[in-house]
């Protein structure tokens, strides 16, 4: 911490300044209370608290981070003022409370938040917030803003135009409607049918040519008919969005607009990891792989060898709410032994029975490692292995089964897809072929009768010719393609660590877990890497098991697409388009499928398997590959900010000929959005609709809602007729209305149907809920009492939020009980008592696993043109031409979240971020500051390889060093560098804005700290763009070296 | 006679003044009682809190703290002596105690109840980390009770050290007092003061000790030392602190020391207990297990 | 007219800075402690230093005062009005600090009406009160022969002052009275004297055992500094009385035996009073416990050393020790004796109170939660040196128009039969 000498602090108070953030809504309109001047009764006081008083409170479901807790807000004279957990929520309340109980009756549980919950508070009353539209004063990135009137603005960007011409730009702009050009229904059905017709080489261009010739001029290019529709030159790109939000910008973008691109920001995330185990759990079902779950988790609750990897399990993952208790409850009774892989020494690590520092990207040398001593000691689970069909599974006792034993083929030394019982005439296209004792046998992996025990290593040459071996021989000879040292060494740890984390994995039965997070896979050889963890799990067959590998708890599905539903909302849309085209990530296609392939290399990556590519997007929309971007609309994302070396990209953002037009939706001036042309206001997730996720960590379904709890700060306008808070919907309405888009408006859902407010929409969700999968399924009715709870506990907010009449028409009225039992309680609850079944998790993975993955292995590197690997192997660090990066830099750079921050969102919690720790650090061993004689506190400026000068660019002119300050400590890896994100930022409030001509302070307070993010390494063949990892898309973040220079 | 008198009359006047100048103060101060008034504290017990639901749940600790709270609250207040139990190998530092406290009594720049301290120890790679959240100790034998000119700070019979907003000098005495930092000053700021806009929740009242309070010009609680309070609001209506609610670790329980049967008198029972600084006779109703 | 024309100066700056002191006040009072730099963990700074610093100097002086009224030592008798006005005025001066730095001023009555036994300030607030009163009633008996003669000579508001001051008394028509009169008055000082005499101790050592009993601050925590600050009392009490004698009585009327006496009762007290510096210093810094030894170490050879090494050690004790024991030493080297072991005692001061407060009492609690007000850090800022500057000249102009006013550098001895004010008293 800097000194900061005090310094006369005379300036007089200011409240209330009138500043330009400022709008119409007045929230302190109005009267304080008198706090009442009682002497002789205050020793305790005269037991005034108001907030068990079931009008106080509101349940809704936090968004600080991308967990979504359920929570509790407690509400005074319409002011927020305290965060809890919401009890009824398995998620925030270990023995959550039954779901019947009486609203009234709990107030006076509370459940548990994390630090950045509890601050809540800070992040929605943001001063920084901005309540009217902004539109740039100057150029881009010159934070001179005016503000104007919504309705202009929506002009503006519909219409186009020059509509810079008041700051002397003499470019005419295409506004939306100029790329809105597809946008007829039955066109384009017929159209994107073709189009799939033509990925599979069935049509060739010309075909689709001749049969759309009357509409060729919606296409972007009608050579390349695959790039889609103009519509699709609208990108949408969005950050942390839960769901309910996600599905009302889906219907925006892709089924309204037409447009394929909407991007979020998954691949910095956890994209990776969800690929994985959804392609993992996947089941086999008429000749596909279908299914799959993304984020299996350990059981704390039961597990007793619970062993982490490159996740800081207290502090950040999925739900350091929902992990902590069981983990420290078995820590305590020491039910649960631990091991922590992480080269920091995380807080969970410092619990942990052991910490391997593990070199930054040496987490497969751990797990081959691994696998290499449980399979030369046989420690594995062959009941579970050998199973081959459903009936064996049952046989052995065993939840599920796997393809440990389904023969893959080799073909010219690269193992592809798995042999098919009709390829060597045993069987039909749809069964797979083991070898039971020697003989190959044909497996349904369904069959629920006949038991197959297939033999668990094979390679061989069958008598048709056709060499094969089975993923676990796969695994196997690659587990011993290096001796037990080598794969020490590969981990920067001794081999004596390795064998006694796969001892104890292996000694605790099905009751043993591995996890793994970010730390492992954001790395180029991320995929595998986590697939070899993935497998450690396999290899003693702990999915579904008690203590083992879980599903989360899921929850009610809201969309409303299965049978017996009340509302399909992506049905229910008039003259609904259909999009269709390559995304501007070239995520979900084959390269090879797309009429651009023209050999290897590709001009730059596709991502067959992964979707929202986000470190894509910018430098693509760069390279215009494969196609220009015309309008962007940036929502809750920091690309600027987040992305690693997103910085490079700068320069595009900044060009009107790669980004012509520029929106923003936001909530404040961001760290991204200042370079905008426009930026909308948004209101934070205390002010608005959705129906949020479920965490990974529950067992047992959870289905909460977000609902606005305070009156919005932003200000109001008029869609449709209606008024309501500016916000990211009443843009998307507004832009509807203005261009008369489908699915919006007067009859959107059906005749008779309007959707004309965000309500109209997230009600038919929120009925989903109540009504559950169908009859039966159903909530109660909410009692009179509980009606007059709802009206009351919701009289704070103003008409154009909650108005009872007009809420009760966005539902039928049938709904509106069932409606308010769900709102009343925050959601949809199962009880945590309904987690477990016997020794099984009830809620099951799907029963199937795959050691094996085929379609990975079938598919080609579009850069390479290698074939992909369909099981776990050793690579080391390479970029997109699979050449090894081997960079001179002496640290390694790794970077991680703390448990009270957020990218940005916590940067205005005085209560939290801001107090706990006002600024980071960069981070280092003693012994390695030693070497350079740095101290605690010291500055240093930290260079990098794509970043020799250490510089961040902060717009076209300006930049600022990157320095940091040296925190000296001893739980690092020497060698290894850590910087937290979190700080840093250059905009949301830290800097001085201008706008209507009122210089805006900023507060340097939130400036504070070093933002690692432009240090990041990026790749030598692609423009401006991290190195990434080619399968599940992950950005690499722990592959760069940096250099320090003491300033 | 006349010369006798004169200087006695002198002398007399003397004492009738002395007399009158400190009888005024005696009958002033006895006035006041020595201590705060015990009764008082009775009388303000709080007897109808809503009553605990009953849940399926047997075995979650909140919900069984809970209910202990609600039977402790049955009895007169000084046979209550409430106790928290922080068990340092479940605490994650997660900090989520030190902002739950701050939001739920609403404290103002630089007023902190319950920070987490953080400490690392031993040399890489033999390295563990240390967790201390720190509340008020609400200690036996509090040295800051002591020290208060007025005994505006002072200690109920159920063990809480409170402090009377109304009555505090501000003299902040007690603040050094204090062994343990456990309190801070309010002085007076706004987190939001010098941003564009005062924002609305500190101007709300806090509801400290049961009190609504705004914070606002010198009105208490600024100028006043501030401390953890064990959420006495809270207590009285049934709940349980929020850094208790709030844990994630579930690392910090509270209860009633008196109940031989309770959740935490029996975990205390455990060789992994402590108290901070012992060796100073504080006493605190804070216990750790190490 | 020359000395005149400087007392008019001399008057004018000291009441400029008196108001800028009442507009600190005003300023305090509605605006809040935020104004200042202290901090939770340093809680008490620049003003609480300036209240013990007058206390102490409030206590030496009455002390010294005591030697004259309670002892007869006749060779002090020259200051004794002087030493009982400045315990006055300084004890004045001590309560305003303290009273400007409640965090509710407005509830000062508080300490008067609720009590707490068991607390030192507690008690110390009732002391100051009969310590007060005391000197009060000693200042009375000593002048009000004098200031009834004042009321006689005075005209219009003076007069009403000067009555006011005298509380009713008039001085007898007969001499034999007169001599009753003074007799009585002997009598009372003696009386007045005894009492005061634990109660100033009490005032003073109570102020250092307010730090004392402190047993959250290992520095502190110790029988000793209850002595320490008594003996530093003492150490500028004589240092005061050594400046004032020096300052306000014109050279030529200068006793000098009396200056050596004080300079060498001065050289006395600086020498027990380095005694037990080092005592518990020494004592400190041979263990290790943090909280005393690291605090030490700070003050001595941290960013602060200076006001260790050159204002406690060097203005505090060498340098008036070297100047008074020059043999032919001026009056003026005396003064500067004096005024030297007033700052070094201010350094003192400092030292007592605000380097225990720079290490954090559990480690690890200056990161755990961080705010400019959660520091252990402190330096005192403009407004609370502005403050302190016309606090202090309030009282410094309420003790000139005293002494302006009051005979107060005169003995009764000396001018017997002569009905008349004393008129050769110079403010400075
Ligand atoms: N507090 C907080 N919690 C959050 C979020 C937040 O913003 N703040 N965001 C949520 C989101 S979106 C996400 S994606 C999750 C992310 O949750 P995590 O994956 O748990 O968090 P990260 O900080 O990304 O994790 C990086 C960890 O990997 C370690 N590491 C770095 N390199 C390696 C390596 O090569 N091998 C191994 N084994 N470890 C390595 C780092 O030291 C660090 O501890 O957190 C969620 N929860
Ligand atoms: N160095 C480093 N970088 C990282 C990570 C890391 O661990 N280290 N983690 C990565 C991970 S896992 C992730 S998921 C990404 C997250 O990256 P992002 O999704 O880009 O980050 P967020 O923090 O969610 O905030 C995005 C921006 O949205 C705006 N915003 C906040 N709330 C709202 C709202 O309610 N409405 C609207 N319209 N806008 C809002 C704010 O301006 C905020 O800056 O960051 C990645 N970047
Ligand atoms: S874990 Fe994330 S969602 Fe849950 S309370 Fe914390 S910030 Fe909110
Ligand atoms: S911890 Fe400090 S504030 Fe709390 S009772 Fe003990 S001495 Fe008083
Ligand atoms: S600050 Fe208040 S509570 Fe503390 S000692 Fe002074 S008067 Fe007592
Ligand atoms: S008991 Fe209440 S006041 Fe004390 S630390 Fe916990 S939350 Fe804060
Ligand atoms: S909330 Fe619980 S786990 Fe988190 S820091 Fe506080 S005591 Fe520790
Ligand atoms: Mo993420």
């Amino acid at each position: 911490m800097e000194k900061q000498p005090m310094e006369c602090k005379l300036s007089r108070r200011s409240f209330l300044k009138t500043s330009a953030f400022v709008g119409g809504t007045a929230f302190m309109a109005g009267t304080l209370p008198n706090a009442r001047k009682s002497y002789a009764g205050t020793l305790t006081g005269d037991n005034n608290y108001p907030y068990t008083d079931a009008n106080t409170v509101l349940y809704t479901t936090c968004l600080q981070c991308t967990t979504a807790c359920s929570i509790k807000t407690k509400i005074h004279n319409g002011v927020l003022m305290k965060v809890d957990g919401n009890p009824y929520s398995n998620m925030t309340l270990k023995d959550n409370i039954p779901y019947e109980l009486k609203p009234d009756m709990v107030t006076n549980i509370d459940g548990k938040l994390c630090a950045k919950g509890q601050a809540g508070i800070q992040h929605v009353y943001d001063p920084y917030r901005i309540r009217k539209v902004l539109k740039r004063n100057g150029p881009r990135g010159s934070n001179e803003w005016k503000t104007i009137p919504f309705d202009q603005a929506i002009e503006e960007i519909v219409n186009g135009g020059k509509i810079f011409s008041d700051i002397g730009e003499d470019r005419s702009v295409e506004g939306l409607k100029d790329i809105y050009t597809l946008t007829d229904s039955e066109v384009s059905k017929r159209m994107a049918e073709d189009i799939a017709k033509l990925r599979k080489k069935e049509i060739t261009v010309k075909d689709f040519q001749r049969s759309h010739k009357d509409h060729l001029d919606v296409l972007i290019d009608p050579e390349h008919p695959d790039k889609g529709p103009k519509n699709n030159q609208f990108l949408y790109q969005v950050g942390r969005i839960h769901r309910g939000r996600k599905d009302f910008t889906d219907r925006f973008v892709l089924d309204a607009f037409g447009s394929v691109n909407w991007i979020e920001k998954t691949t910095l995330c956890s994209q990776t990891n969800n690929r994985i185990w959804n392609r993992t759990t996947r089941t086999f079902d008429n000749g596909s792989w279908v299914g799959g779950v993304n984020s299996p988790r350990p059981d704390h609750a039961n597990t007793e060898f619970y062993l982490v990897f490159g996740s800081v399990v207290f502090e950040a993952n999925y739900g350091p709410v929902q992990q902590s208790e069981p983990i420290t409850e078995g820590l305590e009774t020491g039910r649960i032994k631990m091991a922590v892989v992480d080269p920091r020494m995380t807080k969970v690590a410092s619990k942990a029975w052991k910490w391997v520092p593990v070199k930054p990207g040496g987490d497969a040398g751990i797990g081959f490692g691994m696998i290499r001593w449980i399979m030369e000691n046989e420690r594995y689970d062959s009941n579970y292995l050998k199973s081959a069909t459903k009936a064996a599974a049952e046989k052995a006792g065993e939840p599920g089964h796997s393809n440990a034993t389904y023969l893959v083929k080799i073909v010219d030394d690269h193992p592809g897809k798995h042999l098919r019982a009709d390829e060597i005439g045993i069987g039909n296209e749809n069964q797979f072929v083991v070898m039971v004792n020697g003989e190959p046998v044909a497996v349904d992996p369904n069959d629920e009768n006949t038991v197959i025990e297939g033999d668990l290593f094979v390679d061989r040459t069958l008598d048709s010719g056709i060499q094969v071996k089975t993923p676990l021989q796969l695994i196997r000879d690659e587990a011993f393609s290096k001796t037990m040292t080598e794969w020490a060494d590969i981990a920067g740890t001794d081999e004596g660590s390795i064998v006694e984390l796969a001892k104890e994995l292996t000694s605790y039965g099905k009751k043993a877990c591995v996890e793994y997070n970010r730390g492992v896979y954001k790395h180029t050889n991320g995929w595998y890497a986590a697939q070899a963890l993935v497998v450690l799990n396999l290899l003693i067959g702990n999915f579904d098991w008690k203590g083992g590998t879980s599903r989360p708890g899921g929850g009610w599905n809201f969309v409303g697409n299965r049978p017996g539903q009340k509302y399909d909302v992506n049905q229910l849309h008039t003259n609904k388009l259909s999009r269709f085209g390559i995304t501007i990530t070239k995520e979900g296609w084959n390269y090879e499928e797309s009429t651009l392939f023209n050999g290897y290399p590709a001009k730059r990556p596709w991502y067959p398997f992964s979707n929202n590519v986000a470190q894509e997007t910018w430098g693509a929309v760069s390279d215009e590959y494969p196609y220009p971007i015309k309008v962007a609309l940036v929502s809750s994302h920091t690309p600027m900010y987040s992305i690693p070396g997103g910085q490079a990209q700068l320069k595009t953002l900044l060009d009107f000929k790669k980004v012509p037009l520029l929106i923003a939706c936001d909530i404040v001036i961001g760290d991204s959005s200042q370079y905008a042309d426009y930026i909308f206001p948004d209101v934070t997730y205390l002010e608005r609709w959705a129906t949020p996720q479920q965490s990974h960590h529950t067992r047992v379904r959870v289905s909460h809602i977000r609902q606005p709890v305070i009156a919005p700060l932003t200000d109001t306008v008029e869609v449709f007729g209606e008024e309501m808070p500016l916000s990211l919907e009443a843009l998307m309405l507004g832009i509807a209305e203005k261009m008369n888009l489908p699915g919006f408006g007067k009859d959107a859902f059906a005749p008779g149907v309007d959707l004309l407010r965000p309500e109209d929409f997230y009600f038919k969700l929120i009925a989903n809920i109540a009504y559950g999968n169908g009859p039966g399924d159903e909530v109660e009715d909410a009692d009179d009492a509980e009606l007059e709870l709802f009206r009351k506990s919701h009289e704070h907010l103003p008409k154009h939020t909650f108005d009872e009449e007009r809420w009760k028409k966005a539902l039928s009225p049938d709904e509106w009980r069932k409606f308010v039992y769900v709102i009343n309680r925050g959601g949809r609850f199962a009880s945590f008592e309904d987690a477990y079944d016997g020794d099984f998790i009830k809620n099951s993975l799907g029963g199937f696993s795959r050691l094996y993955i085929e379609e990975v292995a079938n598919t080609r590197h579009s850069m390479t043109g290698k074939y992909f690997q369909g099981y776990p192997i050793y690579e080391p660090i390479i970029d997109s031409m699979g050449k090894e990066v081997i960079d001179k830099e002496p640290f390694i750079l790794i970077t991680y979240k703390e448990s009270w921050g957020t990218q940005s969102r916590t940067a205005s919690n005085y209560w939290g971020q801001l107090g706990l720790q006002p600024e980071n650090y960069v981070v280092m061993n003693k012994s390695d500051a030693d070497k350079l004689k740095l101290s605690n506190g010291d500055k240093v400026k930290v260079t990098s390889t794509s970043n020799p000068d250490g510089v961040h660019l902060l717009d076209n002119e300006r930049s600022r060093p990157i320095i940091g300050k040296v925190q000296v400590i001893q739980g690092i890896r020497p060698g290894v560098v850590g910087i937290s994100t979190h700080f840093g930022h250059w905009g949301y409030g830290a800097n001085d804005v201008t706008v209507d001509g009122n210089i805006i302070k900023g507060d340097p307070l939130r400036g504070t700290g070093i933002h690692p993010n432009p240090l990041f390494r990026l790749d030598d063949h692609l423009n401006g763009t991290p190195m990434s990892e080619p399968i599940g898309g992950s950005v690499s973040f722990y592959d760069s070296r940096i250099n320090l220079i003491k300033v | 006679m006349g010369s006798n008198k004169e200087p006695n009359q002198g002398r007399k006047e003397f004492i009738k003044k002395g007399l009158l100048a400190g009888g005024g103060l005696l009958v002033a101060s006895e006035l006041i009682k020595w201590k705060p008034m015990i009764e008082a504290v009775k009388a303000t017990q709080h007897t109808e809190v809503l009553p605990l639901v009953e849940t399926v749940s047997t075995e979650d600790v909140v919900i069984r703290m809970q209910k202990e709270l609600h039977e402790a609250l049955k009895k007169p207040v000084e046979e209550i002596h409430w106790i928290m139990v922080i068990d340092q190998k479940k605490c994650v530092a997660c900090d989520a105690c030190t902002v739950g406290c701050s939001a739920e009594n609403g404290l103002p720049p630089g007023v902190v109840y319950r920070p987490v301290i953080k400490e690392e120890i031993g040399t890489y790679p033999n390295v563990s980390r240390r967790f201390t959240p720190r509340p008020c100790m609400h200690c036996e034998n509090p040295p800051c009770t002591q020290v208060c000119p007025i005994g505006a700070t002072y200690k109920r019979p159920d063990g809480i050290v409170s402090i009377d907003y109304d009555k505090c000098l501000g003299c902040r005495y007690c603040l050094s007092a204090c062994p343990y930092g456990a309190r801070s000053f309010d002085w007076g700021e706004y987190h939001t003061e010098n941003t564009p806009e005062v924002m609305p929740y500190e101007l709300e009242p806090t509801f400290e000790y049961g009190d609504e309070k705004v914070r606002k010009g010198n009105k208490s609680p600024i100028g006043n030392a501030r401390k953890c309070h064990f959420c006495i609001h809270r207590l009285q209506n049934g709940m349980l602190p929020t850094c208790v609610t709030t844990c994630i670790g579930r690392a910090t329980y509270f209860g009633d020391l008196n109940n031989p049967n309770g959740l935490v008198a029996s975990l205390i029972g455990s060789p992994r207990v402590k108290r901070l600084k012992e060796k100073l006779g504080t006493k605190p109703s804070v216990y750790y297990l190490t | 007219m020359e000395v005149k024309g400087l007392k008019r100066l001399y008057f004018f700056i000291i009441g400029a800075f008196s108001l800028v002191g009442l507009w600190a006040i005003y300023y305090r009072l509605t605006e809040g402690l935020k104004m200042t730099a202290l901090t939770s963990n340093v809680s008490w700074g620049l003003w609480v230093v300036f209240y013990i610093f007058f206390i102490g100097l409030s206590a030496g002086s009455f002390l010294l005062s005591t030697m004259v009224y309670v002892f007869n030592m006749k060779q002090y008798e020259k200051i004794g009005k002087v030493a009982l006005l400045s315990a006055f005025f300084s004890l004045v001066a001590g309560l305003m600090f303290i009273f400007i730095d409640l965090g509710h001023p407005e509830r000062f009555w508080h300490a008067l009406v609720y009590r707490q036994p068991t607390s030192i300030l507690s008690w110390e607030i009732h002391f100051y009160l009969i310590y007060m009163l005391i000197i009060v009633a000693e200042l009375w008996f000593l002048l009000r022969e004098d200031i009834s003669r004042l009321v006689i000579k005075a005209k219009g508001f003076k007069k009403f002052v000067f009555k006011l001051v005298s509380i009713g008394y008039s001085i007898p028509d007969n001499s034999e009275k007169l001599e009753r009169d003074r007799k009585q008055t002997h009598k009372w000082m003696k009386i007045l004297g005894i009492i005061g005499i634990p109660t100033a101790i009490g005032v003073h050592a109570g102020t250092g055992s307010l730090f004392g009993v402190i047993v959250a601050k290992h520095m502190w925590n110790s029988g000793l500094t209850p002595i320490l600050f008594l003996v530093s009392a003492l150490v500028s009490g004589a240092a005061l009385m050594l400046l004032l004698y020096a300052l306000l009585v014109p050279k030529e009327k200068q006793d000098n035996t009396m200056l050596k006496s004080l300079g060498g009762l001065l050289i006395l007290f600086i020498a027990v009073d380095l005694l037990i510096v080092a005592a518990k210093y020494l004592v400190g810094l041979y263990n290790y416990v943090p909280d005393e030894r690291q605090v030490l170490l700070n003050m001595m050879f941290g960013e602060r050393w200076y006001i260790f090494w050159v204002g406690q050690i060097m203005l505090g004790a060498i340098i008036p020790i070297l100047l008074l024991s020059i043999k032919k030493g001026s009056s003026t080297l005396k003064a500067l004796a004096g005024l030297s072991t007033i700052l070094g005692i201010f350094c003192v001061r400092w030292n007592l109170v605000v380097p225990a407060y720079l290490e954090s009492p559990m480690p690890g609690l200056e990161t755990a939660f961080v705010h400019d007000r959660l520091l252990f850090e402190y330096t005192p800022n403009l407004f609370e040196w502005i403050t302190s500057l016309g606090l202090i000249s309030i009282v410094i102009l309420l003790f000139s128009l005293a002494l302006n006013s009051l005979p107060i550098m005169e003995t009764k001895e000396g001018k017997e039969d002569n009905g008349e004010t004393a008129d050769g008293v110079q403010a400075i």
